[in-house]
């Protein structure tokens, strides 16, 4: 968009022109997104340039949010929305104000050396090649590898009747390998992803050959995978699969639009002790290359750390700027969208348990009979119930304190508290993973998620 | 001339096809008895295209999307320079006119007043939670989406298709949150339909409500090998994402599938067939994403595997017509609001399974020890191995032919694959539902003989 914003102030002036003074406060968010996305597999690759650009405007009345959003970026098509947004609402039972915050200016992409758009499509469809090329020609169990290439470019612009006025660039390179292996009627596939806030530079840091042998020793391993056992065992969780426990299990029940909601099972619990000592979870928008990272949300707070658990200790909710006036305690710079098209909600960005002290080895060493999850698969929020549903795309088993073969896909599932109180270990190693996140089944924003191995007690588990 | 082909003969572009998406949405989303947020319009609009470049015998092909028509310009330039940088030995025509079928896929009250039908529909399910309280609990939402989508979809191609359609989608979901005072419990129905008619409060209320409370008394899951029975709903997560991709062209072609043409995969009672042209089924149109005319297509028959599904790339590799399966998916990350920027790929439409004979009191009457499974947490099978593995939701423990005690907890797990061959019953009234990680399926309830849960 750039060389464009100037026209996207011009709506904004536009909007506030047209709803000062009637409602009780308005934003609008000017959203584009652009990637370009390459899919290469044995058969063939295909290129796409996918492209999304609107406008989202809100406007706060009687404590009901009015929303209108529009493809169309245009000043007389956005003023019109605008009109359509001053209309009487039936008031709720229960009236929220809306704080007034002070106004923030700022204008600031998060760093690409290689920016996607000036990057040559020509580089990173060689790039893809190669990848291909050689997870191909390693194992000939392999019979088809499937690379994926994708970069965006999300250019958020914001202002609101307080007074900010706020733009962002935020890139993300992100690669995934996915060698498909097959003996006789099995066929399984692990993936490698790997990706960052960032340009394309972050692909050309990659070590190519050594992803590709990981990748394809993953997937062939899964060939003589066993499944796993089902039931209470010990468990070793990778750091992504950490990541995912913090992130399901805990950041959605911290989520505070679920307290307004009364469907957060977390709401009675800040400040006392919810999990062993070893456990201490961060949500950073803030963290650099992080996947989930932004410079501020997409109601105009400035992004920030927030430590949700330290030590063990629950420290308090992720905000938007309506949940934080509910409860009378600042927002945490965790609104987010997933495009003009869709609503604002209280999200995580980049959610981690902060690294214990402790060797992998040593984590291991005294588990008689357990189970590794290993590369975080997908996994299910429960706000209410306070339940957990993780599932990993492979396992290892554990006897008497060594790694003693592969499993294929686990999922543990309990109550989170009971499974944070058994955490009683972490490792020294720190990994991000890639992820999308979703609010229930809809509403997909980029989340980070990792942290270090952690050791738990007891958890239940079964093949995935 | 179409409505596009200038801006092609302008780039000097021989080869393409422009599919164009227009949607207008609007919802209420609900906090508690409250309305939280009301969207009107969500307005959007995209074009996607896709330019193919031949040389020699290899052919390219190239992708752009823009949302706005004074930008197809460029688009069209950027997919050209895009087929040119991908040559590869592949075959590919963009499709030719072909008869289309007539289907049902609007919804008069969502196509006539979507504003007036969101505020009506979320007035009658609120007042619904409130009716019959029980004495004992309390009963509240805590969140809800009421939502339609009107959309118009147009395909333009090179081969002279030129076709439109109109579509409605109506999307809700409503979390049914219950107390004691001391004990809380949840359930949370979410639900895509063609019309809103299709879900209908005052029958579907009272379930909602009773699983609600009855998860307030849930214990966790046994722990063993049971017969499980699963509700549509569940059946939709389980079955959509392995069977499709095992049914697959593409698949097929890349030798990644298992199911052969002529392999029995399945139990003999087990009968499934892509509907592409189901009445009021979420995936059924008159064409597919690329102007290939939707039908029905047998995948299971008796147990034995009959027929690929193919979109256009994958039915000229194999030699074969394709069948209406050039689809950009609903389902995780694409809602009918930007599916048109999702790449078209194989996939099914609405697969539905055969009724079986039995009533679901006669399935449970037959199972000493069992599940019944209602709602997962989220059951997403890996779709080359089919192994799956969720934690229960709300469900209930079978005993001695009976309904007995409420689940929440421990999981269901196993592979897709395995549960096919092992059916002992299939209910006889099928049910359209969407699921959490797939989109459609018209489906009975499926009993599955000897399933591993996971319990304490």
């Amino acid at each position: 968009m750039s060389g464009e914003l100037d026209k996207v102030y011009d709506i904004f002036e536009k909007v506030g022109s047209t709803l000062d003074g009637k409602v009780e406060y308005w934003d609008v968010l000017y959203d584009s997104q652009a990637s370009c996305s390459i899919v290469k597999d044995k058969v063939d690759v295909k290129v796409s340039t996918p492209e999304l650009e609107g406008v989202q405007l809100r406007a706060f009345k009687g404590g009901v949010w009015l929303t209108s959003s529009t493809h169309r970026v245009e000043k007389a098509a956005v003023a019109d929305l605008a009109k359509r947004l001053i209309k009487p609402i039936e008031a709720p039972r229960r009236v929220i104000k809306l704080e007034r915050l002070k106004a923030h200016r700022l204008d600031r992409p998060l760093p690409a050396k290689k920016s996607p758009r000036e990057t040559p499509l020509e580089d990173k469809l060689e790039v893809v090649r190669d990848y291909h090329k050689l997870a191909s020609s390693l194992d000939k169990r392999v019979i088809n590898t499937r690379v994926v290439c994708i970069d965006s470019l999300i250019e958020r612009a914001f202002a609101n009747s307080e007074g900010s006025l706020m733009h962002q660039t935020v890139p993300r390179t992100r690669l995934v390998i996915v060698p498909i292996a097959r003996e006789g009627d099995r066929i399984e596939a692990d993936f490698l992803s790997k990706g960052r806030t960032g340009g394309f530079e972050f692909i050309d840091g990659l070590d190519m050959e050594g992803l590709c042998r990981k990748a394809v020793a993953s997937s062939v391993e899964l060939l003589g995978a066993k499944v796993p056992p089902s039931g209470e065992l010990t468990v070793i969780a990778d750091p992504g699969m950490a990541g995912i426990i913090a992130h399901e299990s805990f950041g959605h029940g911290l989520e505070a639009d679920q307290v307004m909601r009364d469907r957060s099972y977390l709401a009675a619990l800040v400040g006392k002790k919810v999990a062993s000592e070893e456990s201490t979870i961060v949500d950073s928008p803030v963290l650099e290359g992080g996947w989930g990272s932004y410079v501020f949300d997409d109601e105009g707070t400035p992004a920030k750390e927030n430590v949700i658990l330290d030590r063990g200790i629950l420290k308090g909710f992720l905000h938007d700027r309506l949940s934080s006036s509910a409860l009378g305690v600042p927002p945490t710079g965790n609104c987010r969208v997933e495009s003009f098209l869709t609503k604002h909600f209280v999200r995580m960005s980049n959610t981690y348990f902060r690294p214990g002290d402790m060797a992998l080895e040593e984590l291991i060493e005294p588990v008689k009979r357990g189970v590794m999850l290993a590369h975080a698969n997908f996994g299910m929020e429960d706000p209410l119930g306070g339940g957990i549903q993780c599932t990993s795309s492979k396992g290892y088993m554990i006897e008497n304190g060594k790694i003693a073969g592969a499993l294929t896909s686990v999922s543990l599932a309990g109550r989170v508290l009971d499974l944070l109180k058994n955490i009683d270990g972490a490792s020294r190693d720190f990994e991000m993973s890639v992820g999308t996140c979703g609010k229930g089944s809809e509403d997909y924003v980029p989340a980070g998620d990792g942290g270090c191995y952690l050791r738990i007690s007891k958890a239940m588990v079964s093949g995935g | 001339m179409a409505k596009f082909e200038r801006l092609f003969k302008k780039a000097k572009v021989e080869e393409y096809d422009i599919y164009t998406l227009k949607t207008t949405a609007n919802d209420v989303q609900l906090r508690g008895f409250d309305i939280e947020a009301v969207r009107e319009p969500i307005e959007n609009v995209g074009h996607t295209v896709r330019v193919i470049t031949r040389e020699g015998g290899l052919v390219g092909m190239g992708a752009s999307s823009c949302s706005s028509e004074k930008k197809l310009e460029g688009c069209i330039g950027r997919a050209k320079f895009l087929s040119t940088l991908n040559m590869q030995k592949i075959k590919y025509e963009f499709p030719a006119p072909k008869p289309l079928p007539r289907v049902d896929i609007v919804d008069a009250a969502i196509k006539e007043d979507p504003v007036t039908a969101v505020n009506e529909f979320t007035k009658a399910i609120l007042g619904l939670v409130g009716e019959k309280p029980r004495s004992d609990r309390s009963i509240k939402p805590t969140f809800g989406k009421i939502r339609t989508y009107l959309s118009e979809t147009s395909i333009e191609n090179s081969s002279g298709i030129d076709c439109a359609k109109v579509e409605t989608y109506f999307y809700f979901e409503l979390a049914l949150k219950v107390s004691d005072g001391t004990r809380i419990a949840e359930f949370w129905p979410r639900k895509y339909r063609r019309r809103i008619s299709n879900i209908n409060p005052e029958e579907e209320m009272p379930r909602w409500k009773k699983l609600a409370y009855d998860t307030l008394d849930a214990k966790g899951a046994p722990h063993g090998k049971f017969p499980v029975i699963l509700n549509p709903e569940s059946l939709c997560d389980a079955l959509v994402s392995p069977v499709g991709f095992h049914s697959s062209g593409d698949q097929k072609f890349k030798n990644q599938t298992v199911f052969k043409e002529g392999d029995t995969v399945a139990s003999e009672a087990v009968a499934m067939v892509d509907d592409g042209l189901l009445s009021y089924g979420l995936v059924s149109s008159p064409f597919d994403d690329e102007g290939n005319p939707q039908r029905r297509t047998t995948i299971i028959e008796k147990g034995v595997f009959k027929n690929c599904i193919c979109d256009q790339q994958y039915a000229m590799a194999l030699g074969r017509d394709p069948t209406g399966n050039g689809i950009k998916p609903l389902g995780i990350l694409l809602n009918p609001l930007n599916k048109d920027t999702s790449p078209v790929r194989t996939a099914l439409t609405n697969l539905s399974v055969k009724p079986g004979t039995m009533s679901l009191e006669e399935m449970i009457e037959d199972v000493k020890q069992g599940v019944l499974i209602d709602q997962f947490s989220w059951l997403n099978p890996d779709p080359f191995s089919s192994s799956f593995s969720s934690e229960i939701r709300n469900g209930y423990r079978i005993e001695g032919g009976e309904i007995k005690q409420p689940i929440k907890g421990g999981m269901v797990s196993g592979k897709v694959f395995d549960l096919l061959k092992d059916v002992g019953g299939i209910s006889s009234r099928a049910h359209l539902e969407s699921g959490a990680s797939a989109f459609s399926i018209v489906s009975p309830y499926m009993k599955f003989n000897s399933v591993q849960v996971v319990g304490q």
